[in-house]
């Protein structure tokens, strides 16, 4: 009803309707300006007089060139020019001075006004002030590159730290296993086991930081682009490499049609080698029966290895992607950095990796990869 | 013929005591009559180089030394034309492709990456050895 009134208030009367929009206008929160063709300053609102510091009367006639800060005199001309060809400045993002010599970020939107026979008679100027929110993109922005550079550090760090102790690692288990060779036949028994012992720990030592290297290169291998490939020839290579065990364990594999997609097949046996290897090694009594498949959705395909193993208990269904999180302890286990190392290549390649499943009653584990765009 | 084989020397530099034991154990399987020189840095093998020792049958360098790298001393070995005919091998911890393309470069005759079991060192590094001094025979007798 209301609104029916002030309609009519427009409609009704040129002094109503000229109050109206003058009050818009004082009670703007942008600063609004009119000025004319030569730049003078002809309208000041009060979010004008907070914003830059000049009260009406100190700006009304007087050049708008002195909201310029030096080294943006030649904007002003510039922006006449356009107005003075009908065209209109949209969200220009610059500098302006106020009255107390502070530098403010403002964001200006420009429109040629005209008179009543539509000659184009000056310009009327919105300004805002983003200068708090401009100083959040700026801190955003730092505090992101400082982000990036310390991870950068980090796995720079971790894949020398690998690296290195890779040496002294060779040394040890060569050692020992030269020791347990050269002396066999003056060494007893219980020395035999102490130096077994030495060379089991430093083999595990070398699956660690084998898997460390494997994890850092993946990042470093971030910048080889994804091409076509065919996600079945990397389940294939992935079943090849994991022979000896999956013979072993009597496992059988039923794979099921799958597709090309964007990748780094490198990544992909990886990541499939991960998991199918992971179905093998979490089995339980009975025969392991390991379902590969994949599904078109929307956006996606969504890949899907599916196990009867032992399970894995909801409450450490995200944990398990976490790097060096084990379930499990002991010799024979992994060394928590598989799965990690699967989410990691997941989301180089664009997509998410999850686990559904319950104790006793196998797992699957899902994960997503985007389809080529027909 | 026997004192001929027995004067067999290859000067090492190699500054990894593990390795150096690895080396002489890979002889020892091999069956080669080798003297090993070992220098433990850099410098010092470079000191022996320049000297009026008379030229190895071999040379195996590690590239990460003290003080005087690897690259450095197949950089020397390769400016001085008493060792022209003396093959060079690189054997290193490292496998980047970037070290191997510059040891190549340089004038190295082999890159081995050190394999990280006893038996893959034996193994390796052994046939390495074999094929750097066959390479001497076969380029000294072509050579006369």
């Amino acid at each position: 009803m209301k609104r029916d009134g002030e309609r009519r208030q427009l409609h009704g009367s040129g002094f109503e309707t000229r109050r109206l929009l003058a009050s818009i206008v004082e009670s703007s929160d942008d600063a609004i300006i009119s000025k004319d063709l030569e730049g003078i300053v002809t309208s000041w609102n009060k979010a004008a007089e907070r914003i830059f510091g000049y009260s009406t009367d100190e700006m009304i006639g007087q050049p708008i060139a002195l909201l310029a800060p030096p080294g943006r005199k030649d904007e002003m001309p510039a922006i006449l020019a356009q107005i003075k060809q009908g065209h209109r400045v949209d969200h220009y993002e610059t500098v302006r001075r106020a009255k107390d010599g502070k530098l403010l970020n403002v964001s200006l939107t420009v429109s040629p006004m005209r008179d009543s026979e539509g000659r184009i008679v000056g310009a009327s100027k919105i300004a805002r002030d983003i200068t708090e929110q401009k100083e959040a993109e700026r801190i955003l922005t730092a505090q992101a590159e400082l982000l990036a550079r310390s991870n950068a550090d980090l796995e720079a760090f971790a894949y020398t730290a690998a690296h290195d102790l890779q040496e002294p690692l060779r040394g040890i288990s060569a050692m020992s296993e030269l020791l347990q060779r050269r002396y066999a036949s003056q060494l007893d028994e219980g020395a035999h086991e102490l130096i077994a012992h030495i060379v089991c720990s430093a083999g595990r030592m070398r699956n660690l930081i084998g898997d460390v290297l494997k994890y850092s290169r993946t990042i470093h291998a971030s910048e080889v682009p994804l091409t076509k490939v065919s996600s079945r020839a990397a389940v294939e290579w992935a079943v090849n490499n994991l022979k000896h065990s999956a013979e072993e364990s009597g496992a059988m594999l039923v794979i099921g049609e799958l597709p090309d997609v964007q990748g780094d097949m490198v990544n992909l046996v990886q990541l499939f080698q991960n998991l199918i290897g992971n179905s093998i090694k979490y089995r339980n009594a009975c025969r392991p029966r390991i379902e590969i498949s994949a599904m078109a959705e929307d956006r996606y395909w969504v890949f899907s290895i599916a196990d009867n193993g032992i399970g894995i208990a909801p409450a450490y269904h995200r944990i398990i992607f976490g790097v060096f999180k084990r379930l499990q302890g002991g010799q024979n286990w992994g060394t928590g950095i598989g799965l990690a190392l699967c989410r990691r290549i997941v989301e180089r390649h664009g997509g998410r990796i999850w686990v559904e499943s319950e104790p006793g009653q196998g797992a699957t584990f899902k994960f997503t990869l985007p389809r080529e765009a027909a | 013929m026997m004192d001929q084989r027995s004067a067999i020397r290859i000067v090492v530099a190699d500054d990894c005591g593990p390795d150096v034991i690895l080396i002489e154990e890979t002889l020892r399987t091999a069956g080669l009559q080798v003297e090993l020189t070992v220098f433990p840095d850099g410098e010092a093998c470079a000191g022996y180089l320049k000297s009026n020792a008379p030229p190895p049958a071999a040379i195996l360098l590690d590239l990460n030394l003290p003080r005087l790298d690897g690259f450095e001393l197949l950089t020397l070995v390769r400016a001085d034309p008493r060792y022209a005919g003396v093959p060079v091998a690189v054997l290193t911890s490292s496998r980047l492709a970037a070290d191997k393309q510059k040891s190549l470069e340089l004038g190295a005759n082999a890159f081995i990456t050190k394999p990280g079991t006893l038996d893959a060192f034996l193994d390796t590094v052994g046939s390495a050895i074999h094929e750097l001094l066959g390479r001497k025979t076969a380029k000294t007798q072509h050579a006369r």
